[in-house]
């Protein structure tokens, strides 16, 4: 072979690039942008809790006298609509932290913490977390999670009940963790801002996002995976709730009984914290019907304000036939000089013998609860349940996801209901569906209004 | 410029990126991952490209200070390894890939750029910041090296 010859042989092969060139462009711009957030997390979570430890927590009386008025202004409208968050700020239940710190580019602020025996809601705020709108496509993130953690990051038991990761630039959000136990006095807080991994291709020619099927239609709903979540900062602060805050607590012990559509509802003790109320209550093992939701609220002497549900969204604890259930309302705690009332107006019911729904791949689906239908598909390792919900619900799930093998251990699932519009449907995918009969746990039918609510004075 | 003209444009160059990137590295998958490579530093640094004209040569530029990385960490590696040093190099009894990876540098990016990229004269110069004439020179310097003749049709 010629020098020539080589020559051209060589520059033929340049010209027959291999297949993995095509996507070179798309792989580098998506790698691009997801460094842009990944670099060093837990070097940064490190340096953190380090530096972190020796600070202690701040009065917010000392906040207000040293530090800016604005950003307590700032706080205090935030909690316009949260009666008992406001109420907590009003008798200074508030500890000011203003902790920093910053994660591949990303600024976290934890400025306050509103704390009681059951409660936390913390206020920070990010800075250089939003994606550049000209990425941006719908649902892309970031999201914004958050884990508290015991002082040897052991995972603590509580529901995280409330988060706002909507919120603009470094304006003020806000999450909250309800604890089933007393809150412990120290605990580690992680903030995480992750985004899903799809969104980094989103404008090198990736298809739309597959969140955006949520919307869609039912076997759009079931094509949905999860997309997969990377983090893309994180940081680690120390929580040490102020002594002063963790024992407030009044309790009024109560021992009465609710008697609604012939069904006894025992009503134990109310414990009232400065940022919640907890009714503890039973049914009575006697009655005929399960009660699946009794719609439990506190008033005043004027009947105003109607002190419902707490600020945290959480309504309550525990399911139909426990031992013992709780309801989460607003906080009554300042209120001590002033009477008080426990009030029902709604319940729903079902009988105990229909608690169940069943659905056997033979001969379909029986004992579904009034107003139900269902029809079932199966998809691979998956079964799709769908129910339409007749036009007496008002809640837009009946059966919220529980459902069970024969062998009773808990399949796991995933559900989405609405009932806006013509759409009044929940469906149910069942993962790993082993072929069986498959009992499908009811926790919602048409709740049932009284004629008149009861009213029970305890304060 | 903006994130879809980045990527259109990029897009366009990728052949000829790879074309660059191969000379050099002679190898298939490392021409690509230069590629990969010089894409994503380019996406990051977009915003400093002032005049968007000039976005092909910036690339390309991009590409080669890649590949002369990598050269020279092959260069650390074999320094490493102790292997014996060439002192005297006889291009014309060498096969040309082999011959074409011993060429001084700046002589190899000029054929490189000229011969497998397909750049015209003042293209190249401009992706290696030098003159015209300096290329005319480093060609004319790096085929005789080569006993190579080569003319624009060969591009």
């Amino acid at each position: 072979m010629t020098r020539r010859e080589e020559f051209d042989a060589l520059a033929l092969e340049t010209r027959q690039p291999p297949a993995r060139l095509a996507g070179s462009v798309r792989r580098a711009v998506r790698r691009a942008r997801l460094r842009r957030f990944v670099m060093k997390p837990l070097a940064a979570a490190a340096c953190l809790a380090a530096s972190f430890a020796a600070l202690i927590n701040i009065s917010l009386p000392f906040a207000l006298a040293a530090h800016d008025v604005p950003v307590v202004r700032e706080l205090v409208e935030m909690l316009a609509m949260s009666p008992g968050l406001r109420e907590a700020l009003d008798h200074d239940f508030v500890q000011y932290l203003g902790y920093t710190a910053e994660d591949n580019g990303i600024k976290f602020t934890l400025e306050y913490i509103i704390a009681d025996q059951t409660n936390l809601t913390v206020f920070y705020r990010l800075e250089g977390a939003e994606i550049d709108p000209e990425e941006k496509r719908i649902n892309d993130g970031p999201r914004i999670d958050f884990d508290l953690t015991d002082e040897t990051g052991e995972l603590l038991e509580y529901m995280a009940v409330w988060n706002n990761p909507d919120e603009k630039g470094g304006r003020l959000r806000q999450l909250s963790a309800n604890f089933m136990d007393r809150i412990p006095d120290e605990m580690r807080l992680v903030l995480y801002v992750r985004m899903h991994t799809d969104a980094a291709g989103a404008a090198a020619g990736d298809e739309a996002a597959p969140m955006e099927a949520v919307a869609g239609e039912f076997d759009l709903m079931f094509d949905w995976e999860e997309p997969e979540f990377i983090t893309l900062a994180e940081a680690a602060f120390p929580i040490r709730v102020d002594a002063r805050l963790s024992a407030a607590v009044r309790t009024i012990e109560i021992g009465q009984t609710f008697e609604v559509f012939g069904q006894k509802l025992m009503i134990d003790r109310a414990e009232l914290y400065p940022t919640l109320t907890r009714v503890y209550w039973h049914e009575n093992p006697a009655n005929d019907l399960y009660i699946l939701n009794a719609s439990l609220y506190l008033e005043g002497a004027e009947k105003e304000p109607l002190l419902t549900h707490a600020d945290s969204g959480l309504s309550g604890y525990g399911a139909a036939g426990d031992e013992s259930r709780c309801a989460v309302l607003q906080s009554a705690y300042f209120d001590e000089d002033e009477p008080l009332y426990l009030c029902l107006d709604r319940v729903s019911t079902i009988p105990k013998t229909q608690i169940n729904a069943v659905y056997d791949p033979d001969s379909g689906f029986t004992n579904l609860p009034e107003g139900v239908t269902a029809s079932a598909e199966r998809d691979g390792e998956r079964l799709l349940l769908k129910f339409d919900l007749s036009d007496a619900y008002d809640i837009y799930s009946a059966f919220g996801g529980q459902a069970f093998r024969e062998d009773g251990s808990e399949y796991g699932t995933v559900g989405y209901g609405t009932i806006t519009g013509e759409n009044r449907w929940e469906y149910l995918a069942v993962d790993d569906y082993d072929g069986g009969r498959v009992t499908i746990r009811v926790q919602n039918t048409p709740s049932r209004t009284l004629s008149e609510p009861i009213r029970l004075r305890i304060q | 410029m903006r994130d879809k003209e980045f990527i259109e444009r990029a897009e366009a160059m990728r052949e000829r990126l790879y074309r660059t990137a191969y000379p050099y590295l002679q190898s298939e998958s490392q021409a690509v991952d230069a590629v990969d490579e010089a894409v994503f530093r380019a996406y990051k640094n977009r915003r400093t490209l002032r005049e968007d004209a000039y976005f092909e040569t910036w690339l390309t530029r991009i590409l080669i200070n890649v590949c002369l990385a990598e050269l020279r960490r092959r260069k650390v590696e074999i320094v490493t390894d102790e292997l014996p040093e060439q002192t005297h190099e006889d291009y014309d009894g060498l096969p040309l890939k082999e011959a074409l990876r011993r060429l001084p540098e700046p002589l190899r990016a000029v054929i490189a750029l000229r011969y497998f990229t397909g750049l015209t004269l003042a293209e190249t110069a401009a992706a290696l910041e030098i003159p015209q004439g300096t290329v005319v020179t480093r060609q004319r310097r790096a085929l005789a090296l080569l006993r190579l003749e080569l003319t624009e049709d060969a591009l």
